[in-house]
């Protein structure tokens, strides 16, 4: 449902992205791993339009783009069937919970008032926010706000959810309700890319695991191909650092 | 020095005929100078492009030329030379026709477009650049992004700056005068004259000047209050 082909990025002379290949089916939990800098957020954002692609194709519902010179028309189809959940959730302050997830529904999507709250509130209940739903964000826990994030991505039924590092910002007490929820969206077939370095996380949930570093895909595969018979030396490296040693096999 | 209480009140009364037009000029200039001065400030802050240098040109003249200077330059030099380039290419536009509202009303909106971009530009900074991004991820125009979500935050950010702007406005359109427009400053001026009685004139406008920009002053504290309470920024 969704394949990126070839796409490059450069930002002044840092290539950040050299030519990454990916593809995502529907239903598939997608995990990307990778060292800091190897460029995870800029290629969810390329996907997302956030940042132009500097070349590469993208084939998403059937549809091709070219994600340099795609058009207004096709950015926004795009965005309004895709999801971002943000490193440091980036709720709009101004408003409530409640506001934060109709805002998708009511103002990108034109759908009626009424409706949309009921569409918002049943994403909320679904990530266990439902009481704080006339909270503005300033009052919640970092945990609570990123939830409140996922209701938002969650709400407008995108055939996507594009996450970078959801819990990466948090404090440790605060990440396990978050993955909970994310788990929960696994379960339900939504489909997701996910980017974070929870490895156990990633091994429960992900159907496909793709290893990032220096812009460009080093390998991939699923989670027991990866985290326990890696190919390539630069995934045992990373992995080395991350997982204690007597966890996986070489 | 005794001072002429019956002036006082008949300076009152003839000043009063200045309101509507100090009123309509402050309205105005407000309603052109706020939403482009937003315009300006988000031009700029992106940086890049031909525009964004123009405006920041166009802002360093502005703040750096007293308002007198403006005016002389806007109000009196510069119809001269439109009116001769006019004459030269047979146009028959008659720039001196224009009324000095129309002037006054162009000055100070021209001002005060640079006088907000800049106060703009801290607020708008101040908000998290991801709430527009999460904007445009759920779907919404980089319009509709800045509209409902970023520019809200900035107004509230900078509330106290922008009560001072608002004043320092009432204070500078004053200088009408200047531009032949009879609000409350001229009144005040000619009745003085008129009566040689300039101290009770000028002490009858300094009171309404007063009021009206502890009035301003008094509605921004309420609206930073509620937005304090109620948004919790
Ligand atoms: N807008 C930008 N302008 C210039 N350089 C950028 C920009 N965005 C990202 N970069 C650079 O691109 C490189 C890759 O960034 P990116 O955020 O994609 O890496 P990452 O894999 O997500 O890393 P992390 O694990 O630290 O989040 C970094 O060196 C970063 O400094
Ligand atoms: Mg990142």
């Amino acid at each position: 449902m969704l394949e990126l082909k070839d796409v490059k990025k450069s930002f002044g002379k840092n290539r950040i992205l050299k030519g990454v290949d990916i593809s995502v089916n529907k239903g598939d939990v997608v995990v990307i791993l990778g060292p800091s800098g190897s460029g995870k957020t800029t290629l969810l954002r390329t996907i997302n339009f956030l940042e132009r692609a500097d070349s590469g194709t993208m084939i998403f519902d059937g549809k091709t783009y070219d994600m340099k010179r795609a058009g207004k028309k096709e950015v926004n189809f795009v965005r309004k069937n895709t999801a971002f959940v943000f490193q440091n959730y980036c709720l709009f302050n101004n408003k409530t919970v409640l506001q934060n997830v109709t805002e998708g529904l009511i103002i990108g999507r034109k759908v009626p008032k009424a409706e949309a709250e009921v569409k918002a509130k049943a994403a909320l209940e679904k990530v266990g926010m439902l009481d704080y739903a006339d909270y503005y964000p300033s009052r919640l826990s970092g945990g609570m706000q990123q939830r409140v994030g996922i209701a938002r991505a969650v709400a407008v039924s995108p055939d996507i959810i594009l996450f970078d590092e959801p819990t990466s910002a948090l404090d440790p007490e605060l990440v396990g309700d978050v993955l909970k929820v994310i788990r929960k969206l696994a379960k339900e077939d939504i489909t997701m890319i996910v980017v974070t370095h929870e490895m156990s996380f990633a091994e429960d949930v992900a159907n496909k695991v793709i290893f990032m570093a220096d812009g460009v895909v080093v390998e991939e595969g699923t989670p027991e191909e990866i985290f326990y018979r890696p190919k390539e030396e630069r995934t045992r490296q990373f992995l080395s650092r991350i997982i204690p040693v007597d966890n996986y096999v070489i | 020095m005794k001072l002429d209480h019956n002036f006082i009140k008949n300076t009152f009364i003839a000043v009063l005929a200045g309101v509507p037009v100090t009123f309509k000029l402050i309205l105005v200039v407000l309603l052109f100078s706020i939403p482009l001065g937003v315009v300006v400030a988000i031009v700029r802050m992106n940086k890049s492009g031909v525009l964004s240098k123009i405006f920041s040109v166009y802002v360093s003249f502005i703040r750096g030329t007293p308002a007198m200077v403006q005016i002389y330059l806007l109000y009196n030099a510069l119809p001269v030379v439109i009116m001769r380039f006019f004459q030269e290419k047979g146009i028959g536009i008659d720039v001196y026709g224009i009324k000095g509202m129309t002037y006054a009303y162009f000055i100070l909106t021209a001002t005060y477009i640079a006088v907000m971009s800049e106060s703009f530009r801290g607020g708008l900074s101040a908000v998290d650049k991801g709430q527009l991004e999460a904007a445009k991820s759920i779907g919404l125009t980089p319009f509709q992004g800045y509209y409902r979500i970023v520019i809200p935050q900035a107004m509230a950010n900078i509330l106290p700056v922008l009560a001072n702007n608002v004043t320092g406005l009432v204070k500078m359109s004053s200088l009408v005068f200047a531009m032949s427009v009879f609000d409350i400053t001229a009144i005040a001026k000619t009745e003085g004259a008129r009566h040689t009685t300039y101290v009770e004139a000028y002490l009858v406008i300094a009171v309404m000047y007063i009021t009206l920009n502890l009035t301003i002053e008094l509605i921004f504290k309420l609206l930073e209050k509620r937005i304090k309470e109620y948004h919790a920024l």
